[in-house]
C-alpha cells in the first residue's frame, strides 16, 4: 500500500503530490527525509506518517518538533489520520489522499475544442484587429460630412478597439487566476470576430429595413437575435476559458445574457406606450442600388395610410 | 416759419389725440372690465384679461384665450369681472369663437349698465384708433395708435395696429375716435406692432348675443366644430387651385401655393468648407389657432431641401441624407391629454412624374376633438446616387379627407426638371 500526500497552497489549492511505495514517511527539513520540506518553521526531523500494517490505518507522530503538528487545525502529538485530513507542519500544508476512493468520470473531449483550434493563431489576431480597425474607420468616414482626417480619427478608433479587447483580457486573467491556460489569443480572436459579425448584421439590417419597412415585430426579432448572439458569445468565451460542465456553462451564459438584455428590454419596450410628441419611424435611406423591392404608387400608399386614422382613433380611449 | 407751423401742427395733433383718449376713457370706462379666471381650489386668479360690454343685457366680449382655462376645465374655474369702480361679479360663458380668439360672456346680475357702440365699418387707413385694456393688472389704460388696414395675405383676418398692445390688454376693445368698437386686441408682434381681431369677426360672435349659454358638455364639441369648419375652408382653398412650382436644385417643387402662406428660402453656399450643397425653401401659415396653453392647432408648414453631395460619394451622402430626415417633429404644441401618439406608415412611393421617394406618413388623433388629426409627412427622393430632395409637411387639426387630398396633391406635385 502506498501513502500519497498532496502539497497544498495556503488556500488549499493542490500544488504537487507525492507517492511513497512504503509504510512510513519521514517528513522534515533534513535531506535524509522521505519528504523534504523547504520551510524554516519545520524541524530537520519533524514528523512521521506511518501505516499500521494490520488495520491499514495511517498514523501521524510528532518527532519532538519545535512547532508541533496540527491536524485539521488541532495540535496533536500522535493521531489517526483519515483521508482528506489536512496536516499543518510549520507553514506547510499537506493532505492525506485516499487512493481507493473513486474519482469522477473524465469529461468527454469535445469535438468543438478541436474545431476551434484555428482560433488560437496570433497572425489571425493581427489580421482581425486590422479588419476591425478598418471597419471602424470606414463607418466613421461614411457617417461624416466634413473633411475626413485619418490621423484625427485613428486615435479614438484605436482606443475603442482597445476597450473592446478588455473583455477577452478579463477572461484570460480570470482563467489564469484559476490555474488554467489564459487562451488570450483565442479570446481576442473570438471577440473581434463577434464585433465584425455584429457590424455586418447591423449593416444588413439597414438594407432589410430600407426594403421591407417591417412593423413592430422587427424590434422583437432584433431583441431575440441580440439575446441569441450574446448567449452564444458568452458560451464560447467560457468554453475557451474554463473547463466546466455544459450545464454549468449554459446556466452562466443565460444568466449573464439576461442581465445584459433585461435593461435593454426595460428601456426600449416597457415605456413604448408613453406619450411621445414626435413620431417614431425608420429614417434609413440607401442609394438606389439597394432598392430590391421596388416602389408603389401614390394612390396605393394613400390607401394604406387610411387605416392609420382608424388605429390612432383606437389609441384615444387608452 | 415752416418748421414752426409744422411743430405747431404736430403739437396740436398730440393734444387732440390726448383729448380724445381722455374723453374715451371717461365715456366708456364703466363698460370696460377686467376679466379674471379664478381657480376654485385656491380661490385666486390664474389669469386675467380685458373685456368690454356690448349691450345692456350684460354681454361682454373678450378673448377666447383669456377664458380658455375655463373652457377646458369648467369644474375647476369660474369667470369673474372687475368693473372700473372696483365692483366684482360672476360671469357665465355664452359662446366662443376659438378660431378668431373671441369669447362672449354674460353678467349674472345686472345693475346700471352701459355699453360700447359697435362701428358700422372699418375706418380709413391712417386713422387714429385707440386700444383700451388692462395690462399688467395696473388698471385701465388707453393706447393711441394708427389703423393700418387689414393684415395682407393672411388667412386669419387681422387689423394691423401700430401701437403697443401689452399682455393683459387681450380682450380689450379698439375704438375709433367716435368711441365705436371696431376690433378686439389679440396679439403683439413685437415693438409697436399689434394685431387686432376685426369688426366682422366680432359681428359673427354677436349672433349668439341672445342665445342661451353653452353647457359644460357643449364646450369642446363647439371648439371641434369651429376648428373643423375653419380647416374645411382652408383646405378647400388649397385644393381648388393648381399649385405653381418653382425650381429647387434639379427638382420642381410646389411654392407659394396660396397667397396666405409665406415662403422663405436659404442655402449653405456661403459655407466654403461644406462638402455638400443645401438649398431649402420653407413655407408656412402665419398663425395657429390657440386652443389652450398646451395646445395649438390649425398650422400648416411645407419644407423642401435640395441636397447635393458633390464629392461625398453615394454611401456617405445617403448616410447624411438619413440624418437629415431623422427626428422630424410636429410644428404645433400638444400635450398627452390632447393628442395620441403618432402612428406611421412607410414605404417607397413613385409619384406620377416618376419621382421615387422614401415616404413616411404619420398621424395622431385629437383626444377631445373627433375627426381631427395632426399629420406629419417626410419624403426623401432615392432616384440619384449622391443628391436628393427632402420634402416635408405638417398639418395640424385636419380631417382625414383633407389630409389625404392634400397629401395626394403634395406627393404628385414634385417632379424632376
Amino acid at each position: 500500500m502506498a501513502i500519497v500526500l498532496e502539497l497544498l497552497s495556503r488556500k488549499n489549492i493542490p500544488l504537487k503530490h507525492f507517492k511513497f511505495e512504503q509504510d512510513y514517511v519521514n517528513v522534515g527539513r533534513d535531506f535524509n527525509n522521505d519528504l523534504r520540506l523547504d520551510d524554516p518553521y519545520v524541524c530537520p526531523s519533524h514528523m512521521l506518517v506511518a501505516m499500521d500494517p494490520e488495520s491499514g490505518l495511517l498514523m501521524v507522530n510528532d518527532c519532538k518538533s519545535a512547532n508541533g503538528i496540527k491536524v485539521n487545525n488541532k495540535f496533536v502529538t500522535q493521531a489517526k489520520l483519515n483521508p482528506q485530513d489536512i496536516i499543518k507542519v510549520g507553514r506547510t500544508r499537506l493532505r492525506i489522499i485516499d487512493t481507493k476512493a473513486p474519482l469522477a468520470e473524465a469529461i468527454p473531449l469535445s469535438e468543438l475544442e478541436e474545431n476551434l483550434s484555428w482560433l488560437n493563431r496570433a497572425p489571425l489576431a493581427v489580421a482581425l484587429s486590422l479588419m476591425c480597425l478598418g471597419l471602424m474607420l470606414a463607418l466613421q468616414f461614411f457617417s461624416s460630412v466634413n473633411e475626413f482626417n485619418l490621423l484625427k480619427a485613428l486615435p479614438t478608433e484605436l482606443g475603442q478597439l482597445a476597450a473592446y479587447c478588455l473583455w477577452p483580457l478579463c477572461f484570460a486573467v480570470l482563467a489564469k487566476v484559476v490555474k488554467k491556460e489564459s487562451h488570450l489569443t483565442n479570446q481576442v480572436n473570438l471577440t473581434l470576430l463577434m464585433f465584425l459579425f455584429v457590424n455586418l448584421l447591423l449593416l444588413s439590417k439597414n438594407v432589410v429595413i430600407f426594403n421591407i419597412h417591417p412593423g413592430a415585430w422587427f424590434a422583437w426579432f432584433e431583441l431575440l437575435l441580440l439575446a441569441g448572439l450574446i448567449v452564444g458569445f458568452i458560451w464560447l468565451t467560457l468554453f475557451i476559458g474554463f473547463h466546466q460542465t455544459n450545464r454549468r456553462r449554459n446556466i452562466i451564459s443565460f444568466l449573464m445574457t439576461a442581465t445584459i438584455v433585461a435593461p435593454i428590454y426595460v428601456l426600449g419596450f416597457l415605456n413604448s406606450g408613453d406619450f411621445n410628441p414626435r413620431p417614431v419611424y425608420d429614417p434609413i435611406l440607401l442609394p438606389p442600388t439597394y432598392n430590391v423591392t421596388g416602389s408603389i404608387d401614390t394612390q396605393e400608399f394613400l390607401e394604406r395610410t387610411e387605416k392609420l386614422f382608424l388605429s390612432v382613433d383606437k389609441l384615444k380611449t387608452k | 416759419m415752416k418748421i414752426f407751423i409744422f411743430l405747431l401742427c404736430l403739437l396740436s395733433s398730440v393734444v387732440h389725440s390726448q383729448q380724445t383718449a381722455q374723453s374715451l376713457f371717461g365715456q366708456h370706462r364703466t363698460a370696460l372690465y377686467q376679466i379674471k379666471i379664478i381657480e376654485l381650489e385656491s380661490g385666486n386668479k390664474s389669469s386675467i384679461g380685458s373685456g368690454f360690454q356690448i349691450d345692456l343685457e350684460g354681454n361682454i366680449v373678450t378673448n377666447y384665450h383669456v377664458v380658455s382655462e375655463y373652457v377646458y376645465n369648467p369644474d375647476k374655474f369660474r369667470i369673474e369681472y372687475m368693473a372700473n369702480d372696483g365692483s366684482e361679479g360672476q360671469l357665465q360663458l355664452v359662446d366662443v369663437d376659438v378660431v378668431n380668439d373671441l369669447a362672449l360672456v354674460r353678467k349674472l346680475q345686472l345693475a346700471d349698465e352701459s355699453a360700447f357702440p359697435i362701428a358700422s365699418s372699418l375706418p380709413e387707413q391712417g386713422s387714429d384708433i385707440y386700444s383700451l385694456g388692462n395690462p399688467h393688472d395696473l388698471g385701465m389704460i388707453v393706447v393711441p395708435g394708427t389703423f393700418n388696414g387689414l393684415k395682407k395675405n393672411s388667412f386669419y383676418q387681422r387689423i394691423h395696429f401700430t401701437g403697443s398692445i401689452n399682455p393683459g390688454m387681450s380682450g380689450g376693445p379698439v375704438v375709433n375716435d367716435l368711441g365705436e368698437v371696431m376690433g378686439v386686441n389679440v396679439a403683439t408682434a413685437g415693438n409697436q406692432i399689434g394685431f387686432l381681431i376685426p369688426l366682422s369677426k366680432v359681428m359673427g360672435l354677436l349672433e349668439s348675443q341672445h342665445a342661451e349659454p353653452l353647457s359644460n358638455k357643449q364646450l369642446k364639441p363647439r371648439l371641434q366644430q369651429q376648428i373643423k369648419a375653419n380647416q374645411q375652408v382652408l383646405f378647400d382653398r388649397l385644393k381648388m387651385r393648381d399649385w405653381p412650382t418653382s425650381i429647387l436644385g434639379e427638382a420642381l417643387v410646389p411654392a407659394n401655393i396660396t397667397e396666405f402662406i409665406s415662403c422663405w428660402g436659404g442655402s449653405n453656399t456661403s459655407d466654403r468648407e461644406a462638402l455638400y450643397l443645401s438649398v431649402e425653401s420653407r413655407c408656412q401659415l402665419d398663425e395657429q389657432v390657440y386652443v389652450h396653453s398646451g395646445l395649438r392647432t390649425g398650422g400648416l408648414e411645407l419644407e423642401f431641401e435640395w441636397l447635393d453631395g458633390k464629392s461625398l460619394g453615394k454611401h456617405r451622402f445617403y448616410n447624411f441624407f438619413t440624418q437629415s430626415i431623422t427626428g422630424a417633429g410636429p410644428s404645433n404644441n400638444a400635450s398627452k391629454d390632447d393628442v395620441t401618439n403618432f402612428e406611421c406608415e412607410e414605404d417607397k412611393v413613385t409619384n406620377r412624374h416618376g419621382v421615387t421617394n422614401k415616404t413616411v406618413f404619420c398621424v395622431r388623433a385629437y383626444k377631445e376633438f373627433d375627426e381631427l388629426y395632426d399629420v406629419l409627412f417626410v419624403g426623401a427622393s432615392i432616384d440619384h446616387q449622391s443628391k436628393g430632395l427632402l420634402s416635408h409637411y405638417t398639418l395640424a387639426g385636419v380631417t382625414k379627407d383633407s389630409a389625404l387630398a392634400f397629401s395626394q396633391k403634395f406627393m404628385d406635385a414634385i417632379s424632376w426638371q
